[in-house]
């Protein structure tokens, strides 16, 4: 049977283009690559945080706007930009869901591209509070193609503003586009826009493990709480931090390392119904902020008091324990479809899902030869229908590798290479 | 004397027990404020039972405040001195002093070895303290750890855990950040009886102070940690969540 199987699948792979030369990824299994990364023996060689000239840098994009006490620490909205110094080409990357511009993964791409003599601004991504609080004008984030508009608001003033700042330090010769998983389908919208408006006039965009339709990839996220609920995943977290103990009490060495941590998960027997539970609670946990931060700017009243002013020391633990029991489903329900709805009638739901997908943007992506997309046959955000959509309409521009899970490749050293360059080639 | 230390102490606890106390972290509502719609979830039905929302928090509203308080000394004072302390010092002198207090440190944790029983522990720190501080030059180099002795660290709230003092209720201590009533106490010993060790060093009062103050500078250097960076309205729920989860772990150890 498991020859039969794997006969199937080595003739599946072969029909399409696959990128397996040399590409070396430890996992087999989409939540382990998901949850763990890559290993630091598997990753692409990249500087040292103090080896790339970084800047983080902040601006008060609406100094007439009063930003509630509770979000202080919000104000003004931080980036970050990576520079040559010398005249270079400028990546502009926008974070995943509930992504900032100072992730991991942010960071990762900021060096590959350091290295590879681009400049870089990081956006955090709009779904995240910092982008809600302090540099959206809806305040409605999920709209992708309004998401698209804001995003792109937001390149030309911290370009400027970067400009500013750092004078000859960044000079600009052309721009390019990347983002990954929520941020990828953003940079396809982008690009989109970018035809039009022609302000950037992007050479290349490179999409990472973005949603085919981003309606099917919440409902996977968030089944994986909602499917077991709430109080159950509570236990399973519980359970893996009793199960963890210990084990790191008979660990002979205790190291605060990705590569320790991963041996402890291990040895604690962590499966993969336990790991989706953990990548469901973390979407979760990425919701309920991004709730709290559009319920506080609109005063919805939905986790937090309606006509109320939280003091920043407040205890807000009770918006936390409301919010957590629902997910990015309940918003999209309850608040995005009827918003729409209100704007225009002849908008309903069915439709509102398409919107939100790259199937709306087919015509457009099957000709842009300057867009390619990346991602791996195993990604859990993909339902069945999705992997099959990305190599159909980007052909030869789609490189999907066997296994990586959602963005667990994303510092692999082919995987970097290969971006670099489909960045570098001509055309 | 007995009796003036018996007055001090009872009125700091008394001032202390205000202080935690005095603080409010419930909302003061408006007179339109509106309940939220989604509904409260019911409280777990074991009281001892934590998570990311309910834990064992009565001092929340000090907490709080005291949280923010860590930020902002972070911002305008701590970090700026740590920053500038990198910027002068090369990193191999960094390493050397960063060496030079963990090796100190291994004082606190072969006490707390000895007193939680564990023998071996208690033997593995004695030797690389003793390898240290001789072969490693005062402990500014670390060749015990290239023997394959690792550091181990026991503080005093992991010998209460270990003893079956339980965590106790979440407290912020101001400039210190995330601890527990339980932890904090242990704090308070481990300096106690570390200062007691220096003061037999002979140092002049200024020379001590200078320590204190590297040690306390070292110790912030180290740590990755920023108040409000994660970005998250719920970080306070968050760091306080996996707190008590990391020092469960710490105290089984």
């Amino acid at each position: 049977m498991k020859r039969i199987l794997l006969v199937g699948a080595m003739l599946l792979l072969s029909g399409a283009s696959y990128a397996a030369e040399n590409y070396d990824f430890p996992f087999t299994d989409p939540f382990k690559a998901t949850v763990f990364g890559t290993p630091a023996a598997y990753k692409a060689d990249l500087p040292k945080d103090d080896e790339i000239n970084r800047e983080v840098l902040s601006l008060d994009i609406f100094p007439e706007r009063e930003v509630p006490e509770v979000f202080w620490y919000q104000e003004e909205f931080e980036y970050s930009v990576v520079y040559q110094e010398k005249p270079a080409p400028l990546v502009f990357s926008i974070a995943g869901t509930g992504g900032k511009y100072n992730g991991g993964k942010m960071k990762a791409l900021e060096k590959a591209f350091f290295k590879a003599g681009y400049n870089v601004i990081s956006i955090t991504s709009p779904t995240h509070a910092s982008f809600i609080v302090a540099a959206s004008e809806s305040q409605l984030p999920g709209d992708l193609a309004n998401d698209a508009e804001e995003i792109y608001g937001v390149m030309q003033k911290t370009l400027a503003h970067a400009k500013d700042e750092l004078g000859d330090k960044l000079q600009v010769t052309d721009f390019y586009l990347t983002g990954y998983s929520l941020g990828g389908a953003h940079s396809a919208f982008i690009s989109k826009l970018d035809e039009e408006k022609k302000v950037f006039d992007f050479k290349k965009v490179f999409l990472v493990n973005p949603p085919v339709s981003l309606y099917n990839s919440v409902i996977i996220l968030d089944g994986y709480v909602e499917s077991v609920g709430t109080a159950a995943v509570k236990q399973t977290i519980d359970s893996i931090f009793r199960r963890l103990g210990e084990n790191v009490s008979h660990a002979d060495r205790v190291e605060l390392t990705p590569d320790f941590i991963y041996k402890m998960f291990v040895a604690a027997g962590v499966n993969d119904a336990e790991l989706a539970q953990l990548i469901g609670l973390a979407f979760r946990l990425s919701s309920t902020d991004m709730i709290f931060a559009i319920d506080v700017m609109q005063n919805w009243g939905a986790i937090t008091y309606k006509n109320h002013e939280i003091s920043k020391h407040e205890s807000i633990s009770h918006s936390f324990a409301r919010g957590a029991q629902v997910g990015f489903l309940t918003y999209f329900e309850q608040a995005m479809v009827p918003i729409a709805e209100e704007k225009d009638p002849s908008m309903d739901r069915t439709q509102m899902i398409n919107r939100l997908s790259l199937t709306s943007l087919a015509g457009y992506l099957m000709s842009a030869d300057k867009i390619s997309v990346v991602t791996n046959a195993d990604d859990i955000i993909l339902a069945s229908p999705d992997l099959a959509f990305l190599t159909k309409t980007f052909g030869d521009r789609a490189k999907i590798y066997p296994y990586g899970g959602h963005c667990g490749n994303m510092d692999e050293k082919v995987w970097v290479e290969h971006m670099l360059a489909f960045f570098a080639a001509e055309k | 004397m007995m009796n003036n230390m018996n007055h001090i102490r009872n009125a700091l606890l008394v001032s202390v027990a205000l202080l935690l106390g005095a603080c409010s972290a419930t909302p003061e509502l408006e007179a339109d404020a509106v309940e939220p719609m989604l509904p409260m979830p019911a409280p777990p039905a074991d009281p001892d039972e934590k998570g990311i929302s309910y834990s064992n928090d009565p001092w929340e509203g000090f907490n709080r405040r005291s949280y923010y308080f860590n930020a902002k000394a972070d911002e305008y004072v701590i970090l700026p001195i740590v920053n500038g302390y990198q910027w002068i010092t090369p990193d191999i002198v960094e390493t050397g002093v960063s060496n030079f207090f963990s090796n100190l440190g291994e004082l606190t944790t072969f006490m707390n070895s000895v007193l939680q029983l564990k023998g071996e522990r208690s033997a593995t720190t004695a030797f690389r303290f003793v390898t240290n501080t001789t072969i490693g030059l005062l402990g500014v180099w670390d060749p015990a750890t290239k023997m394959g002795v690792y550091k181990e660290r026991e503080d005093f709230g992991q010998t209460l855990g270990h003893w079956g003092v339980g965590a106790g209720p979440y407290f912020v201590i101001p400039l210190l950040g995330p601890s527990s009533a339980r932890d904090a106490s242990g704090l308070l010993v481990d300096t106690l009886v570390f200062n007691a060790i220096i003061s037999e060093l002979d140092m002049k009062s200024e020379e001590e102070l200078a320590l204190t103050l590297m040690r306390a500078i070292d110790t912030r250097k180290n740590i990755p940690f920023r108040y409000y960076g994660s970005g998250s309205a719920f970080e306070y729920e968050l760091i306080r969540f996996l707190y008590f989860n990391a020092r469960e772990i710490a105290v089984k150890r």
